[in-house]
């Protein structure tokens, strides 16, 4: 029995505070994941927040059929999506965002290596920014939170073939925004 | 059989995360030594992953996830054979009577169940008794503003219960109370003459407590015992307890996180009201003390509308106030402040909000969530008092955040400051710690205080809740403050007279139950006009 079943086994039996461990445990994994997803550090730690107590109000349904995380993740993304839906968010911000961080990037032209790591990490973010919703979810489950295929599917209940098209798309669309907007990506390539 | 299967280009990203199966790994491998534009896409791809593999990790802070019992989850089946005495029983409805929202278990369930069929029958048998006999000589009501101890009143096991010695007769009855009467005392209103419903209450909570205790396996004892009532017996005592058992200290511990944040069981016979939530955690039991204090008025009636409470940026302005009221019942004088004016009373739907809204804003800060037993709990309680006594738990620990602590004390101060409410000091908890509670307005021509103020604050010596500092002294080139309005906690009494002093006032002690302690500026202090500070005393019995 792995770390996290026997955590919510003793939550189920009434050590309530043994779901500190669960918190403990993932939190700042989910927490970068949806800090990307969303693309704003207090919108992710509300997320999280949400997502780990209703993850602790619907413990029992937990059926340990996949990882802990898998179902937190599923959660969560799935409270990201409703608070999309709610509040109607477009790229707008986002594409503001991706502005800057195109010209933060062209001072320093086709110099890689003089790029700042957090520069990088603007310019890529924004870059994710600009793809929809459901690559870029796919996209950063893979690729920055290491989920695996099946995961993935379960989290988002999709099946495989389509988080395999869906990422292969998201990863080319990246590909192709990172040319056009940045112009130094091909050299680099 | 197998079946030949194309290329497809997306299987190059199931190949770079090693999703493919061996025929398309094959294939893959075939394709990419075959075709130049494949091997750039692949490349392409992996350095797409490589990017976004560089994004930050979360560098923020952890999540401040307090657990909630009132959200825990469904737990776990009990195990089929629940004894004849269950003590979980009791700790759990002892918990949520004393304030928990939620905290479902298996056992408790059961017996919920059974508790709750019984409840009903008797609540109705009670109803239509208590109509045709049409008992309206007296009344006595268990209030309860928490929920979960609205739900729960019939399941509190009580070892003692006050009761008013005596009890003038209602204006009206209430037939609520005359029920839940009957579903406490398992037996029927009628039986019980009308100036002894109280003493006749407790007997019921007493015989409930045995119904708890025993923890009948089937509702037909509940219902025999409902025939056969036992022999009310008359209590006296001002102070009652209720005693909630656990299994052990083990258990304690783990469900301290539960203990109660606020809590109120108010009992009015129509002359006297009480509201108690004195509750002190020991290794193995949660004791609530009930204390009836006679003379207070009852519960009035929602009728007249009357202005909420006092916004908390009238904490400053209105402080005068508060500290003339107070210091009005408290039948002392207080230089400087007394113009203010006496308190006013409070309306019904006035209490109601006050009521509401210390609930709301105890249940803010989340208090009793890091308490701890054993010498590392701290207590603080707060013994707030409209026209009848309310009672706020606040347990503080060792852990908590200073705005929390800062915010708690401005509520109360704020309560204080609208004249509305006085303290107490009724704090019985064995392990209770001293506190002074004080607010200081530091004299305007004497910078020099305000700088001791300032460095004892500094020094930690002191816990400074709020302040606001008012204008510059125009001779003073170093931008003293010509007034400080200071909210301070001080951790123990012998402190605050040394700071005191220090700050050129006086104490001037009040007797030993006398909440409020009044120490009026000193003389050059009071010369100048400066108002003086008010500490409120909240100590260990």
């Amino acid at each position: 029995m792995n770390e996290d079943q026997q955590a919510i086994d003793q939550v189920l039996s009434g050590n309530l505070a043994a779901f500190e461990v669960l918190v403990t445990r993932h939190q700042r994994r989910l927490l970068g994941l949806l800090a990307h997803a969303c693309g704003s550090r207090d919108e992710a730690e509300d997320l999280a927040q949400e997502a780990f107590a209703r993850a602790f109000n619907k413990l029992h349904l937990y059926a340990g059929q996949a990882q802990f995380y898998t179902w937190l993740c599923r959660i969560a993304m799935n409270l990201l999506a409703s608070d999309r839906r709610r509040k109607r968010l477009e790229n707008q911000s986002k594409r503001e965002g991706f502005e800057a961080a195109s010209n933060s990037v062209g001072l320093y032209a086709n110099v890689e290596k003089e790029l700042e790591r957090t520069e990088m990490q603007q310019c890529v973010q924004a870059a994710i920014a600009l793809l929809d919703e459901e690559k870029r979810t796919v996209l950063l489950m893979r690729d920055f939170d290491g989920l695996d295929y099946e995961a993935i599917a379960q989290v988002l209940e999709i099946p495989v073939g389509t988080v395999r098209s869906r990422l292969h798309r998201a990863r080319l669309e990246l590909k192709d925004i990172l040319e056009h907007r940045i112009g130094r990506f091909e050299a680099q390539l | 059989m197998t079946h030949q299967r194309e290329y497809q280009e997306e299987w190059l990203t199931a190949y770079l995360d090693g999703e493919l199966d061996e025929e398309q790994l094959r294939i893959v491998r075939k394709r990419l030594e075959d075709d130049p534009a494949a091997g750039r896409t692949f490349e392409e791809l992996k350095e797409v992953r490589r990017m976004i593999g560089t994004l930050q990790r979360w560098s923020g802070s952890d999540l401040k996830f307090t657990i909630d019992p009132a959200m825990a989850p469904r737990l776990e089946e009990p195990k089929p054979e629940v004894p004849e005495v269950a003590p979980v029983i009791e700790v759990t409805e002892a918990r949520r009577g004393l304030g928990q929202r939620s905290r479902p278990s298996r056992p408790w369930r059961r017996w919920t169940t059974i508790f709750a069929t019984a409840a009903c029958l008797l609540i109705a048998a009670g109803f239509f008794w208590t109509r045709f006999n049409d008992l309206s000589s007296g009344y006595l009501s268990l209030n309860t503003s928490n929920r979960a101890v609205e739900s729960r009143k019939a399941d509190f096991a009580t070892e003692h219960l006050a009761a008013p010695q005596s009890i003038a007769p209602p204006s009206e009855p209430l037939v609520e109370t005359q029920t839940a009467f009957a579903a406490n005392n398992n037996e029927l209103p009628a039986q019980a003459e009308s100036a002894d419903l109280a003493r006749s209450f407790a007997a019921g909570q007493e015989a409930n407590n045995v119904l708890i205790q025993q923890a009948p396996s089937d509702p037909s004892r509940l219902l025999q015992r409902a025939q056969n009532p036992a022999p009310p017996q008359p209590q006296v005592s001002r102070k009652s307890m209720l005693r909630f058992n656990t299994e052990s200290e083990s258990q304690a511990t783990k469900k301290i996180d539960d203990l109660p944040k606020t809590n109120e069981i108010a009992l009015s016979d129509g002359k006297s009201t009480a509201v108690a939530a004195d509750i002190s955690v020991g290794a193995s039991s949660l004791d609530a003390t009930v204390q009836t204090q006679p003379g207070m008025p009852p519960l009035p009636a929602l009728a007249s509308a009357a202005p909420s409470p006092a916004p908390a940026s009238a904490v400053a302005e209105k402080a005068g106030m508060s500290a003339s009221g107070s210091a009005e019942r408290a039948g002392m004088s207080m230089p400087g402040i007394a113009a203010a004016g006496p308190t006013p009373k409070m309306s019904g739907v006035r209490q109601e909000r006050a009521l509401a809204e210390i609930k709301e804003n105890t249940d803010k800060v989340d208090v009793g969530a890091k308490l701890h037993l054993g010498v590392e709990k701290e207590t603080l309680q707060l013994s707030l008092s409209v026209d009848y006594p309310v009672e706020v738990d606040v347990i503080r620990s060792r852990a908590w955040p200073e705005a929390d602590v800062a915010s708690t004390f401005q509520q109360v101060i704020r309560y204080l400051a609208v004249g509305e409410l006085e303290t107490i000091n009724n704090a019985t908890k064995p392990v209770a710690i001293e506190y002074l509670l004080a607010l200081v307005t530091v004299d305007a021509s004497s910078p020099a205080h305000a700088a001791k103020l300032e460095k004892r604050i500094s020094q930690k010596q002191l816990l400074r809740i709020s302040a606001t500092k008012a204008g510059k002294n125009v001779a003073d080139k170093q931008n003293t403050p010509v007034s400080m309005f200071a909210t301070i906690l001080f951790t123990n009494r012998e402190q605050a007279d040394t700071i005191l002093a220090e700050l050129g006032t006086s104490g001037e002690k009040s007797a030993p139950l006398t909440p409020l302690w009044i120490v009026p500026s000193g003389d050059s202090g009071r010369a100048a006009g400066a108002m003086a500070p008010v500490v409120l005393v909240l100590r260990k019995p």
